[in-house]
């Protein structure tokens, strides 16, 4: 089957199955499935899912590790028309409650021993538990009895997904991902790149993280096999080279940070010749590093993707020969997937080459909106600085607001300000990144409450039951006030350079 | 495994690996306990683990075959000593 005609997500491991339906579809580090037994396993839990009450326009929270059996899940909620929010497997609890309370699943897939976690903030909610180890699940709670007729896949502008992003007021936002706007970007990918049925795609990205969906989906599309690398190894260097080396992967996406890493634990020397595509998004990749990648892999092509979440990828620029002079970092590229992107200057007119502005981006990657707000309409506003270069390119520039990048994972700090400031020996804060690169810490600047001593392992115990783990406080310094603007504006440059100072 | 650390076992690594995950992801800025929970209060974060492991391969001559880098092996310093405790005793 060839792509460009697809409506829904659901339809696309039925193109991989019908390419390639003895091969290896999924395969985690000691078991595997082939596209027969990855479609059968996702029948299974289709039934098992309407047997729980699922419902086409529902919704299927998964909080479970990346493995064969989420994937299957995932397929398995899009089976049915249901959309499915895959949730950070390193959540605290109570994070995955806020999450679960905002979107309202009608089940929740996880594993036996994590649902217990969980019992006391749940009133009932039907579980898909899965077995650990081991291959088996089980249902729990409200057990009803299939209803024919209401099995179909959304389509088109129907909810496929939602992530959660870090919110600015301090809670996390549900981003709302249509069948359209994914296959807009899996369909443009898969052109781009052109994968065989014989390729073998790195999955590096957690399922909550928008890299994943090239990894899967894009793999699925073409018949191909996707090697899922399990969360705990996803920075672990030397591991990493080896499962490039060993598996023969052809296809990788990662974070910049990663193959830094890599390159540190020994990818390029020598280079595994079996990789011919290497992708990159969510933070700039350094020129310096770039370069070096570029000279190891003289016949791989090396592509950085863009675009936040809101938007999945909108932009992409092919790195190609990377000449003596070229500009650092490098551009973000040009549009993609159908879309169309131009920088606005302060008084809302579009600047031209050599200016700098706000990039907004129109088209068919664009969101739905945000879950439970206000549906989107019209262009969505980046919030990223971008400089307009000659032919359709931009380069980035700098963010408006306070969102940061940690190795690629997007922190708004005031979200992270707000977790702070529920700890009764927390007066003010102002959260900021120290450092660089791989080196870059999440820091804070505390003013205490009077009478109240601040302890850096406290405060992280706080955090850990309101934030992802890579939104907790890395480093803690005291201040007597926080340094402000003339105008009274916390001055965020200001608090890292008083943090910075401390060293 | 806890229980053999009570016994005794174990017990000559809890402290420099206390000591050097204090120095060398919180900056030598507060002080990690046995029990101190280190992957949920994000004491070690994904990136932590290279170091870690390098050092304990240099202080303890002991590798760490990939099947054991789980979450669960590297909880706390109590969990990470009985691991090692494991390994040694295999050799």
């Amino acid at each position: 089957m060839s792509s460009g005609a697809l409506a829904s997500l659901a339809d696309v491991l039925g193109c991989g199955l019908a390419l390639n339906p003895t091969g290896i579809a999924v395969r985690e580090p000691t078991r595997a499935v082939t596209y027969t037994e990855l479609d059968a396993l996702s029948g299974e839990l289709e039934s098992g899912l309407l047997e729980l009450g699922v419902r086409r326009g529902d919704r299927v929270a998964v909080w479970m590790p990346k493995s064969i059996a989420a994937v299957a899940v995932l397929q398995a909620a899009l089976r049915i028309g249901a959309a499915y929010i895959p949730i950070d497997p390193s959540s605290p609890p109570g994070r995955v409650l806020q999450l679960l309370r905002d979107c309202a699943p009608a089940a929740l897939a996880t594993r036996m021993g994590w649902s217990t976690r969980l019992d006391a903030g749940l009133d009932a909610l039907p579980t898909l538990a899965f077995e650990e180890p081991g291959e088996g699940w089980q249902l729990r709670g409200a057990v009803t009895p299939r209803v024919a007729g209401e099995v179909a896949p959304e389509r088109d502008d129907g909810l496929a997904y939602i992530l959660y992003t870090s919110g600015s007021t301090g809670a996390p936002k549900g981003v709302c991902i249509s069948h359209r706007n994914a296959l807009a970007f899996v369909e443009w990918a898969h052109g781009e790149l052109a994968p065989r049925a014989n390729d073998r795609f790195a999955s590096h990205a957690p399922f909550h993280f928008d890299l994943s969906v090239l990894d899967l989906y894009v793999a699925l599309l073409a018949g191909a096999c996707v090697h899922l690398i399990p969360e705990g190894a996803a920075f672990l260097a030397p591991a990493l080279v080896a499962f490039v080396r060993e598996r023969e992967i052809t296809v990788w996406y990662s974070v910049p940070s990663a193959l830094m890493l890599m390159e540190s634990a020994g990818l390029l020397d020598p280079s595994p010749r079996s990789l011919r595509t290497i992708l990159f998004a969510g933070e700039q990749y350094p020129t310096g590093g770039l370069r070096r990648l570029r000279a190891a892999f003289p016949d791989a092509r090396l592509v950085n993707l863009y675009g936040p979440t809101e938007t999945n990828v909108c932009t992409f620029f092919d790195v190609g020969e990377l000449a003596g002079d070229a500009p650092s970092p490098l551009p973000i590229g040009s549009a993609c997937c159908g879309d169309r992107v131009w920088a606005e200057a302060d008084d809302g007119r579009e600047v031209g080459v050599g200016e700098r502005g706000e990039l907004l981006v129109e088209g068919p990657t664009v969101m739905l909106g945000y879950w439970g707000r206000e549906p989107h309409r019209g262009p969505y506003r980046t919030g990223d600085f971008v400089e307009r270069l000659e032919g359709g390119q931009y380069r980035y520039v700098g963010r408006r607001d306070s969102m940061v990048k940690l190795r690629g994972h997007r922190v708004e700090l005031g979200e992270v300000e707000a977790a702070l400031l529920a700890h009764p020996a927390v007066r003010e804060t102002a959260a900021t990144v120290v450092g660089e690169g791989n080196a870059a810490r999440l820091a804070a600047l505390v003013v205490p409450e009077p009478g109240h001593a601040i302890e850096l392992m406290e405060l992280k115990r706080h955090c850990s039951e309101r934030l992802p783990r890579h939104m907790i406080v890395q480093r803690v310094e005291v201040a007597a006030a926080l340094p402000r603007t003339v105008n009274g504006k916390l001055d965020r440059a200001g608090a890292a350079a008083q943090i910075a100072a401390r060293r | 495994m806890n229980g053999q650390i009570a016994a005794g076992l174990g017990r000559d690594l809890i402290a420099p690996l206390c000591e050097h995950i204090s120095a060398s992801h919180l900056d030598g800025r507060a002080a990690v306990a046995a029990d101190t929970p280190l992957l949920e209060w994000g004491v070690l974060d994904s990136l932590a683990f290279g170091d870690l492991l390098a050092f304990i391969e240099q202080r303890f001559q002991i590798s760490v075959p990939l099947e054991e880098i789980l979450p669960a092996n590297f909880r706390s310093v109590e969990e990470i000593a009985s691991l090692l405790e494991r390994l040694r005793s295999r050799r």
